[in-house]
């Protein structure tokens, strides 16, 4: 199963990117592959908002 | 067997041991005081039923309706009190009994004394410490409840959760939430829930309903056992009359279940329009570097050309030119200057000269060959030759004199 981030993962590694585009310092290579990134990721998470179910399960507590 | 030994039912001993305990004057009006255990009202009939007790023994008690509507409330379970009644015989049980008519509160009973003290000695040991209470994760993808199978408290968190179209995981880890064998089975889920490290918050959830029974949540093992725990816990025990141990323990204290499960479910639309404008931020500041790297290229390029070869070529030249300018300015300005000056020295000399004076009348007198300035020399008979501007007149001397106060010697000259 593929390891998934969660929505809170995602969220956060946003905020950072937008953080570090706020940045002076950070190199254009740099500010063009974190807005790649940050473009797949916010769509990442908009496609899992749009697609998240709720799971109910019950695990046996022995 | 002895003579006069007699067979009873059980009915006439127990009439018999009633009467026995109604002949003692003293029981039918008895001021007991013990600790409310038990506590059954009985809503139909309005007749309320508990046992008081000690360390030493248990009475059991029954208040009728007439005497339970005097009470300004029903005891609680654990309190202690002050029952005044009449001692005897329920036979239908064979059970002693207080037949109560006035009940009154006497202060903390031993079990809150006993929880009382258990808080505290908790609460020394930092368990309760605001700093070590952990925030919920905003949006947590999957959560454990702890709570009975059957209960209400499930159905509301689910129920919550599926209205704000909560779209996680959530993990029941079903167990006991009443009775004597509640504080182990919760102990055991949360245990279970910890070993699984699935979730991302634990809620210990439980209905509202008989306030009597929150002995689970106040269990000294589950107090650790909720402090030790990796997630931040939830309590949502669902009540109001006081904080149970596990509320002070837990990171959070939700008052129902369906805020416990508030508070772990997000917006759906909220979350949405958050990383909707995450990615407008991102977008945006992307432009802005390049947008400053743009300005900051077009800077350089500027300097740059400023101090390429061809350019100080060119601005030297510029600055030659301008010199040459300055040179020739002052050059011309010079020659001006001299022409000026000759132009003024032959006006100057065209006013002396001679010819042009001779022109307005003046005239020249030589005397051998010198132009005569003076009559100081002259002799009388000596040729004089005037100058005039068309020609010339030769005359001779007669006589002269000179101009008075010129020089005073020169007077009898004059006069000569």
């Amino acid at each position: 199963m593929e390891q998934k981030e969660t929505i809170e993962q995602s969220l956060r590694r946003l905020e950072e990117i937008v953080e570090r585009l706020g940045e002076d310092t950070v190199s254009l290579d740099d500010s063009l592959a974190l807005f790649s990134e940050g473009m797949k990721l916010s769509q990442r998470c908009m496609k899992q908002l749009d697609e998240a179910e709720l799971v109910v399960e019950e695990h046996s507590v022995s | 067997m002895a003579a006069g030994f007699q067979i009873l039912t059980v009915t006439q001993l127990c009439r018999y041991v009633k009467s026995l305990l109604e002949e003692q004057r003293q029981l039918g009006d008895v001021m007991v005081r013990g600790e409310v255990t038990g506590l059954t009202y009985r809503q139909s009939s309005g007749h309320l039923y508990f046992s008081i007790r000690d360390e030493g023994g248990l009475i059991r008690c029954v208040m009728f309706s007439r005497y339970v509507q005097n009470l300004p409330e029903l005891p609680e379970e654990g309190a202690a009190v002050l029952v005044r009644g009449t001692a005897t015989l329920y036979e239908r049980d064979g059970a002693f009994q207080i037949i109560t008519y006035d009940l009154q509160p006497l202060g903390q009973g031993q079990g809150k004394r006993d929880l009382d003290a258990l808080k505290r000695k908790l609460a020394e040991e930092g368990l309760f410490r605001e700093e070590h209470k952990r925030p919920l994760p905003p949006f947590p993808d999957t959560v454990g409840i702890i709570t009975s199978r059957e209960g209400a408290a499930l159905q509301d968190i689910l129920h919550t959760f599926r209205r704000r179209g909560y779209g996680g995981r959530v993990i029941v880890y079903p167990c006991a939430v009443q009775g004597a064998g509640a504080p182990a089975s919760i102990l055991r889920a949360l245990e279970r829930l910890e070993e699984e490290a699935l979730c991302q918050a634990a809620v210990i959830a439980r209905g509202g309903g008989s306030s009597e029974d929150l002995s689970a949540f106040n269990d000294e093992a589950l107090a650790y056992g909720a402090y030790g725990c990796p997630v931040p816990v939830v309590s949502a025990v669902g009540h109001e009359v006081d904080l149970s141990i596990l509320d002070l323990v837990a990171d959070v204290r939700a008052a129902t279940p369906t805020a416990a499960a508030e508070l772990l479910s997000p917006d759906r639309e909220a979350l949405r329009q958050r990383v909707l404008g995450l990615q407008r931020s991102v977008s945006y500041r992307t432009k802005e570097q390049i947008q400053r790297r743009r300005a900051r290229l077009a800077q350089e390029l500027r300097l740059l050309s400023a101090r390429s070869p061809g350019e100080r070529v060119a601005g030297n030249r510029q600055k030659l030119r301008f010199l040459v300018r300055l040179l020739k300015d002052a050059q011309q300005k010079k020659i001006r200057d001299r022409r000026g000056r000759v132009l003024y020295l032959l006006r100057q000399l065209e006013l002396l000269n001679p010819a042009a004076v001779m022109r307005k009348g003046y005239s020249v007198t030589l005397a051998e060959g010198k132009a005569l300035s003076t009559v100081e020399g002259l002799r009388p008979g000596q040729e004089l030759r005037t100058l005039l501007a068309d020609g010339e007149v030769i005359s001779a001397v007669c006589s002269y004199h000179k101009n008075e106060g010129e020089e005073k010697d020169h007077g009898a000259e004059r006069d000569h």
